[in-house]
């Protein structure tokens, strides 16, 4: 897609040698801030900012609730284990009594 | 130009199913002094435990069945955490560099593996369950020791890896089962001969109580699960091998998935 303005969007004199990802505005070098390999402008910037700043909350709330489940259900799966235990050992004592002889 | 392709094709097959075991049982057999002394650590306190639980067994003490379930438990929970560090060993040395710091995930990695080996035990009624947590259980330490993604998104990943080549992971399991069956017998038929034949023919030894316990629940248990550690460190080493496999088949340009392609749109 061609860049429809070729000035740069705070710069009326200066030609725009890109276009912020975010805001889409025509930005020259001087206000052009390039990272991670793509141009920002200022507000475009601050705007990255908040969404990282909002990703991040997410993801710390995610892992809260996470960790909060993992203490929850792992007594669940703790007490499951020592089910299986018992039952196996269980099993094997009551296969000792059986008489395989009397079943065919 | 298709004649090209499919001479190329024949030649450079991806290693086999089993390729996975030949590397593990090759890298047991070079770095098994360095292996042992942390798989004694994980095991010997389940060992114990699980000795004294086919005693109890065996003589029907119902009462001790609870005390030692919970015991198990406990000594199952050490026997994952010190395998993790076995496991990590295997990874530095497969991947090379300095060895991943297991603080801090060691508490996610027994998480999975709690979760994961329900699912093997309670699960296998219903079998896939099972054979999903056997596999993701093994590969729990190599998972969350890869710096990357998310750890659900890396169980999610793993469970599309093992569900993209369940037939290759087949293979092994039906081999791995097939092997310790093998095994069991043929040391059992070895412990047999030594105490019928060789004992008392050779060194005058009356061998009856020694046989009379063989041939019991006690000696049938305990020679299955001496055999079963065998196999469980093999597993360990295995599981580490076959991660790195199903990785390198899912993520890496394999020229398998390349060749077919070029073979498609060059018969289209």
């Amino acid at each position: 897609m061609a860049i429809q303005r070729r000035m740069c969007a705070n710069h009326d004199n200066r030609m725009a040698i890109g276009v912020c990802v975010i805001t889409k505005a025509p930005i020259c070098a001087e206000c052009s801030t390039r990272y991670e390999g793509v141009n920002y402008s200022k507000e475009g910037l601050a705007i990255l900012k908040k969404r990282r700043a909002k990703a991040s909350k997410a993801g710390m709330s995610s892992k809260a609730v996470g960790y909060m489940l993992a203490v929850v259900v792992s007594p669940l799966l703790v007490y499951a284990h020592f089910l299986f235990f018992e039952h196996t050992t269980s099993f094997f004592i009551d296969l000792q009594q059986f008489e395989f002889a009397n079943w065919f | 130009m298709g004649t090209a392709i499919q001479a190329h094709f024949e030649t450079s097959r991806a290693p086999g199913a089993l390729s996975s075991m030949d590397s593990a049982a090759e890298y047991l057999r070079r770095n098994l002094a360095a292996l042992l002394p942390l798989y004694v650590v994980a095991m010997l306190p389940f060992s114990a435990i699980m000795i004294a639980t086919i005693d109890f067994v065996t003589s029907e003490y119902r009462a001790m069945t609870v005390l030692t379930s919970w015991l198990l438990v406990l000594a199952t929970l050490w026997r994952w955490a010190w395998l993790a560090f076995l496991q990590r060993r295997v990874q530095t040395d497969i991947r090379g560099g300095e060895p991943h710091r297991i603080r801090g995930r060691l508490h996610s990695i027994l998480f999975v593996r709690l979760v994961a080996s329900v699912c093997a035990t309670w699960g296998s009624f219903i079998i896939a369950p099972g054979l999903y947590g056997f596999l993701i259980g093994g590969m729990t330490t190599p998972l969350y020791l890869e710096p990357s993604d998310r750890p659900t998104a890396q169980i999610k990943r793993v469970i599309s890896w093992i569900t993209s080549s369940h037939m290759r992971l087949l293979k092994i399991l039906t081999s791995l089962g097939f092997l310790y069956f093998i095994s069991l017998i043929c040391l059992y038929a070895l412990i047999r001969i030594v105490v019928g034949t060789l004992l008392p023919s050779f060194l005058g030894i009356d061998p009856s109580d020694m046989g009379f316990t063989l041939s019991s629940w006690t000696g049938i248990l305990v020679v299955s699960y001496l055999v079963g550690l065998i196999f469980d460190l093999y597993w360990a080493v295995l599981s580490v091998m076959i991660f790195y496999d199903l990785q390198s088949r899912r993520l890496a340009p394999d020229l398998r998935v390349r060749i077919r392609g070029l073979r498609n749109s060059s018969s289209s």
